[in-house]
């Protein structure tokens, strides 16, 4: 990821989302602006529950006062290092698991991405790329900048997505937040199921789960804010495996779950199947056409 | 001379007690601990600790007042968070036992393990303080224990340096006491640790890190439950 981009998702996440609802015309014209840099970012999904150098006693030489000093500010500097080193390694390992789509993501542009995602949202109204660096015009205008992280089993995408919103002619965002949207899990999936036909079920999922997070970052703007519901701990499959997450309900349709995270992100992720959930076949889902096809 | 004796003698006690109490082996809860002819069986949780921070590395007086200084907002917080349903646990329990064909009951009152009187005769997966007592006390004649030790924010250390970022964690063990023997009949030590998502230093809410304790609150919660919902025992597949 470029430094650029790095810098503006950091500051949407560390944003909180303004409750203030935005007033956005219902046919209004929207310019999804495509980011500075051009390759879409992948990596493996990492886990740093084990991450850590363990606690431990040390034994600083202290001669005086000031060599106690530089000892505890050396031995800090190290832990550090080895802190960040084995975090790198830990992605390093799990960005493997992108390596039979080395081919297929080299070549796949923002512009392809993000094309494929203006086809596929439900918001209403007129929508158009625009260049990074065009000037505000007079549509309503989208920044998004998406990473998208792949299960280690291979059967699920993840998309955090870092959104603001701008008013036509404005520079300043009227709304922002991060979105996180998880893909219906794919039984059994396997390499060949992504990567067939040129990656195409890869950049359909990618572009559908781009398109769901915009979608949802557009409705949650323009909603007033509601009664706050309460707090709880929402389950959810990430792949094959089971995944919580703190929050607040948003919303809940067909087969999936929007949520507000005690961060005040916004997560879509799949609802759990149970006998009286409304997901049925009938519901067709923005976030999971890739399977649908 | 005398003071040689004494460290000589200290050593041996110390020696002594480490090698006479190895640690415990999980057992497996297996159908007939809890199939309907088991008898009676309690279900009991001992007192819940404080949540609270921990910074286990940090041995010197002045590393631990470093340490406590450094992540003083951090455990103002970890302070406030709450048990959520975690105290529901023995119900749970009992619940699922009863769904197998169990005759169980919920004790309500909570245990302190360190009041029993010790065991005399010890052995393997003989549990070492004497529940026996309990048998009269509650007219049962299994006691399935769900001690939770350690809850809250642990943050590793090197003396003065954090070694790692901190971690949700919940350390328990659970275990079921045959009352007319004094013997393990299921031990399942846990240790659950999650690191918050992203960055977790986010003063004075720390989201990243009451996320992650509610994980470790669910994850402790499944991990004790599981045995109790897998184990099949004819009742259960008979029903």
């Amino acid at each position: 990821m470029g430094a650029v981009t790095l810098t503006f998702f950091s500051s949407v996440m560390a944003a909180s989302s303004d409750s203030v609802p935005v007033s956005i015309p219902r046919d209004a014209t929207w310019s999804l602006r495509l980011p500075k840099d051009d390759k879409v970012t992948y990596r493996g999904l990492v886990s740093f529950d084990d991450a850590g150098v363990g606690a431990g006693g040390m034994v600083y030489p202290a001669p005086s006062a000031l060599g106690f000093l530089a000892a505890v500010f050396t031995h800090g500097a190290i832990v550090e290092s080895q802190k960040q080193s084995q975090k790198n390694k830990l992605q390093e390992q799990a960005d493997k698991v992108l390596a039979p789509y080395d081919s297929i993501l080299k070549d796949f542009s923002h512009k392809e991405l993000m094309h494929r995602a203006l086809e596929k949202t439900t918001t209403a109204g007129n929508k158009k790329l625009v260049d990074s660096t065009d000037k505000a015009g007079t549509d309503w205008s989208i920044a998004s900048i998406p990473i998208f992280s792949m299960t280690q089993d291979r059967s699920a995408i993840v998309l955090e997505n870092a959104i603001a919103l701008y008013p036509p002619n404005v520079t300043v965002p009227a709304y922002q937040n991060a979105v996180k949207v998880v893909s219906q899990p794919k039984g059994g999936a396997e390499t060949d199921f992504w990567s067939a036909n040129g990656g195409s079920k890869l950049k359909e999922e990618s572009a559908g789960l781009l398109a769901h997070s915009l979608d949802i970052a557009i409705v949650e703007a323009t909603n007033a804010p509601g009664k706050d519901s309460a707090q709880k701990t929402f389950r959810y499959l990430e792949g094959s495996a089971e995944k919580m997450e703190r929050a607040q309900l948003i919303s809940e349709h067909c087969n999936r779950v929007v949520i507000k995270t005690l961060r005040g992100w916004l997560m879509s992720v799949p609802a759990r199947p149970s006998s009286d959930s409304p997901g049925t076949a009938s519901c067709v889902d923005s976030a999971t056409s890739a399977s649908a096809k | 001379m005398n003071t040689r004796v004494s460290v000589g003698a200290l050593c041996a006690i110390l020696l002594t007690g480490c090698a006479s109490t190895p640690p415990q082996n999980p057992i497996d809860l297996t159908g007939s601990s809890i199939d309907a002819k088991a008898g009676r069986v309690g279900v009991v949780m001992t007192p819940l600790p404080k949540v609270d921070t921990q910074f286990p590395g940090a041995g010197c007086l002045l590393c631990l007042a470093t340490a406590s200084l450094a992540n003083s907002a951090l455990t103002a917080h970890t302070q406030t968070l709450p048990y959520e349903d975690l105290p529901k646990l023995r119900s749970e329990v009992a619940e699922a036992l009863r769904k197998k064909g169990t005759d169980a009951i919920v004790v309500a009152d909570d245990i302190k393990v360190d009041g029993l009187s010790e065991y005399g005769k010890p052995g393997p997966n003989i549990a070492r303080k004497d529940f026996s007592p309990l048998k009269q006390k509650y007219k049962i004649d299994k006691l399935v224990v769900i001690q939770i030790d350690v809850l809250g924010i642990w943050r590793n250390y090197s003396a003065y340096v954090a070694t790692g970022d901190p971690k949700a964690v919940l350390k328990a063990t659970g275990y079921m006491v045959n009352l007319n023997n004094n013997t393990y009949e299921w031990y399942l030590p846990l240790n659950i640790t999650k690191s918050a998502e992203g960055p977790w230093d986010e003063a004075p809410k720390f989201p990243g890190l009451t996320n992650a304790y509610f994980q470790a609150l669910e994850l402790g919660r499944d991990k004790i439950l599981e045995p109790f919902k897998k184990t099949s025992t004819a009742d259960a597949s008979t029903r």
